[in-house]
């Protein structure tokens, strides 16, 4: 492996991690906002642990979905990009 | 930071914003784990208007940036 492709690795390493504590935060406040309403007691309710674990799984199935489709689009304008290059 | 680097720094960026954006737009609550089929749908359909309306103003800024050198501001 060549110096080059070692930074870009460890570039590429760093950016995983700061997404996923960023992702892990902004899951933690968004699921937080949406289901803790009531402060009479200082464990979550029951419908608020329903609640936050469905709101973190759902947005992992949906970040999914979205990665998914992502992906088909970017592969797409690659192959457009592959035709235009190419001489007809 | 090589331009390598920063395209793909920009990628994750927008890929990360379209998560956010298209999860307020498309999930309503949180009953269940999985999508619903209408949730699932929006999503998709959250994404491609994501994706074209990336598209659009790339090429207005590249048009603009064509028409009136590299310094040229918006408006």
């Amino acid at each position: 492996m060549d110096q080059d492709q070692a930074r870009m690795l460890a570039a590429l390493e760093e950016m995983q991690m700061r997404d996923s504590l960023r992702t892990f935060n902004g899951l933690v406040e968004r699921c937080f906002t949406d289901c803790v309403t009531g402060f009479r007691s200082k464990s979550l309710t029951d419908g608020e642990d329903k609640c936050v674990t469905a709101c973190a799984e759902k947005f992992f199935n949906h970040a999914r979905r979205v990665g998914q489709r992502f992906g088909e689009l970017s592969q797409k304008q690659q192959e457009d990009l592959m035709k235009r290059m190419q001489p007809k | 930071m090589s331009g390598q680097q920063m395209e793909l720094e920009a990628m994750a960026d927008m890929f990360n914003k379209m998560v956010d954006q298209c999860f307020k737009k498309c999930v309503a609550e949180y009953r269940e784990s999985d999508l619903s089929v209408g949730e699932s749908t929006c999503v998709d359909r959250c994404v491609h208007k994501y994706w074209g309306a990336h598209q659009k103003v790339q090429d207005i800024l590249q048009k603009q940036m064509q028409a009136g050198g590299p310094s040229a501001r918006p408006m």
